[in-house]
């Protein structure tokens, strides 16, 4: 026999009724009333798993449950009346202490491994098997948007334009980059000198940046990093890798409660944004060997870098939330390598 | 054994005595204090001698806190096994793993000595997940592709209330208090004002009207529940809202203007400084909000009290952040249970006589696609 104590309750009424239960072998299920056991004259449809040590819950075929705080008696119970073996492979994974503390190490290591290299590899992955015709029509829109948000109509004098296409049009055939990718000029005005690619192969180069080079082996150089952003398909690997991030924070912060919002979207946005500047050093790389094949110096992408900085009001002290890595270590990079 | 002296009691406290004495073992003990109660009420009632107080005479009111028995070491394990199960299945598995973790927490809360249950099927959320999900990779890629045409999305405002309304429904009709279950009776077109047309108007009234809407809201969804078949009722004024974010959009902005301040010295002091007001606005919006919400809701003649800080919760809020961002997110479960027994520790409700006359009601199926759909868009309604 198994005694629990409990609130006994009516099929759909409130009224509680505070009591001992008596679980006889024989399946007879017994109340205490009145110091009097008395039959409770149904039997049991299901009981709830064990969590934890929260609550339990004995449902009985009339609709009456038995509301009790006493889990180990009712886990003998259960044992007895066909339970769910799922349940209970659950929580004997939860009170195993090694195996608690093994999955913590493993979780950590998925986790970190996942966000530095699982996920990553798999967005390349992906976007390689991604069609290239549904590749190249992403972002469409965007350059209008641009338009209508920052840009004006480029001043730059035709010469110098031809002249800047032509060299574009060299670059992609020496590059052999199988996408139509096509230069635009624009008046960046309060956005400035920058240049930007589309995963369309749209690559915009803003009138302020053509004027701060000094020559055009450093735009050159500019233009080289964006074709590296396109070829490699930096916008889709991003969106893929974000969304997976997204996903994973999800699964970590858990389904209770509405103060772990906050504290989850600050670690997506942090990772995000090193993802950002992982797929900015790869561009980077692209472009120093682009212009070391065309014997062009290095310097003049350090330079051209140094110069961005420079038109730009900037701050190193937040590496750590910006979209780039920082100037001085990107120029490091051109010289190391 | 020795009784206490019971007629030098207090109404009040005799009736505590009542609820805690043990009857089955000490009947002669309990009969003792009935008479005593019976004693003092007709004293009372003699004093005051109005018919109605006659009525109520046996009515009295109990101060039950709402109490939370769970624990981090505990909920922990829970919580890494739910983790760990969810990556190998790819995130198939955190439908099943809600329904642990809320199992967890409402069966480890308590209200008058009964625990709450959560009874929602994880293979309908798994449902609904899916089709969140599936929503939401669509509405990334447009976002992130096709920018100029994020606004079909302005199609999903008129479908939100009816989300809102779903997810409540689910939400509610899987709650269960003793045997009777909570349920929400909102239809689209209440939700209508609250969700899709007042917002509308939000940049044409510089978003003073915000405080309105949440009040609206909040209307909606407690004067639409019910437990059993009883409604909750909800009486509370805008200018209440008003007050609190007025107060906390106060803090917002002194914390910018000490934000400009340190930021010419030190960038990152800066964005600390605006990071912290940040979370002691929200935290102190949280606090304020639920105070006026609880303490204006009234099920039949019991009411309710919340008495949360907005201080008390940003301490928790920071700690949190901290803790959870320093461990690489295995403090979470701490957090969690750290949340849930604050929450409770404020909240009380003034139960008048018993809870014990209230009736299930009939209950058609219902998905769990409203409530996924929501968890994903983070528009979390939270009491």
């Amino acid at each position: 026999m198994i005694q629990i104590n409990g609130n006994y309750f009516v099929k759909g009424t409130s009224q509680k009724q505070q009591s001992s239960f008596f679980f006889y072998p024989s399946g007879d299920i017994f109340i205490d009333i009145d110091n009097a056991q008395r039959p409770i004259g149904s039997t049991i449809d299901n009981i709830s798993p064990r969590v934890g040590s929260s609550a339990r819950y004995i449902r009985f075929a009339n609709g009456a449950k038995i509301e009790s705080f006493d889990n180990d008696a009712i886990d003998q119970i259960a044992s007895r009346f066909s339970s769910n073996p799922g349940h209970e492979i659950l929580y004997l994974l939860e009170s195993k202490m090694k195996l608690i503390i093994i999955m913590s190490i493993l979780v950590i290591g998925i986790v970190v491994s996942g966000i530095t290299h699982g996920i990553p590899f798999l967005a390349n992955k992906a976007a390689v098997a991604i069609p290239k015709s549904i590749n190249n029509s992403l972002g469409r829109g965007t350059l209008e948007l641009l338009d209508k948000l920052y840009f004006e109509t480029s001043n730059l004098k035709q010469e110098q334009r031809e002249l800047l296409l032509n060299e574009f049009k060299n670059m992609s055939e020496e590059l052999q980059v199988e996408q139509t990718l096509i230069l635009h000029f624009r008046n960046g005005s309060s956005m400035g000198a920058n240049a930007f690619s589309l995963p369309s192969g749209d690559i915009i180069v803003t009138d302020q940046l053509v004027e701060l080079a000094d020559n055009n082996q450093q735009i050159i150089s500019v233009l080289a990093h964006e074709i590296g952003h396109v070829v490699e398909r930096h916008s889709l690997r991003q969106v893929l890798q974000s969304m997976s991030i997204v996903v994973l924070v999800s699964i970590m912060s858990g389904d209770v409660g509405t103060a772990s919002s906050l504290t989850a979207s600050l670690p997506t946005l942090l990772i995000q944004a090193n993802y950002s500047r992982s797929f900015e050093t790869e561009a980077d790389q692209f472009a120093i060997e682009y212009l070391r094949k065309k014997n062009i110096p290095e310097k003049a992408f350090s330079t051209m870098l140094l110069k961005l900085e420079n038109s730009h009001s900037s701050d190193d002290t937040l590496s750590f939330l910006s979209s780039h890595p920082m100037t001085k270590q990107r120029i490091k990079n051109t010289e190391s390598n | 054994m020795d009784n206490p002296n019971y007629q030098n009691y207090s109404l009040e406290e005799l009736y505590d005595a009542l609820e805690h004495v043990n009857e089955e073992e000490y009947p002669e003990r309990t009969e003792i204090i009935r008479r005593c109660i019976t004693e003092k009420e007709r004293g009372r009632d003699a004093s005051k001698g109005t018919s109605q107080e006659q009525n109520n005479a046996y009515v009295m009111t109990k101060a039950r806190t709402f109490e939370f028995h769970g624990n981090w070491q505990e909920y922990f394990k829970i919580w890494i096994v739910n983790v760990g199960l969810s990556i190998i299945t790819l995130g198939i598995y955190s439908a099943w793993a809600k329904v642990r973790s809320k199992k967890y927490f409402y069966g480890n809360t308590l209200l008058d000595g009964s625990a709450f249950e959560y009874l929602a099927k994880p293979v309908a959320i798994l449902k609904g997940r899916i089709i969140a999900v599936i929503f939401l990779i669509g509405y990334l890629s447009v976002d992130y592709f096709y920018p100029l045409y994020s606004w079909i999305f302005v199609v999903a405002l008129p479908a939100l209330p009816l989300l809102i309304t779903r997810s409540l429904k689910f939400r509610l009709r899987n709650t269960m208090y003793r045997n009777v279950r909570f349920n929400y009776h909102g239809k689209y077109a209440d939700a209508l004002m609250a969700w899709t047309a007042l917002p509308v108007l939000l940049p044409f009234t510089l978003f003073l009207l915000y405080p309105y809407i949440v009040l609206k809201r909040k209307m909606l969804f407690i004067n639409f529940s019910s437990f059993g078949a009883t409604r909750f009722k909800l009486n509370a004024i805008s200018g209440d809202f008003y007050s609190v974010y007025f107060r906390a959009g106060g803090i917002y902005f002194l914390s910018a203007i000490i934000s400009g301040f340190l930021s010419s010295a030190f960038v990152w002091l800066g964005v600390v400084a605006i990071a912290f007001g940040y979370l002691y606005m929200t935290a102190s919006i949280h606090a304020g909000i639920n105070n006026i919400v609880i303490n204006g809701t009234t099920l039949d003649s019991h009411r309710f009290e919340s008495n949360m800080y907005g201080d008390e919760l940003f301490g928790i809020y920071v700690m949190n952040l901290i803790a959870i961002v320093s461990t690489l997110g295995l403090a979470t479960p701490w957090a969690m249970v750290r949340v849930a027994k604050y929450r409770a520790s404020c909240t009380k409700m003034y139960v008048h006589g018993d809870l014990s006359h209230y009736i299930d009601q009939a209950l058609d199926d219902d998905q769990a696609f409203g409530e996924e759909i929501g968890e994903v868009f983070d528009m979390e309604i939270a009491l």
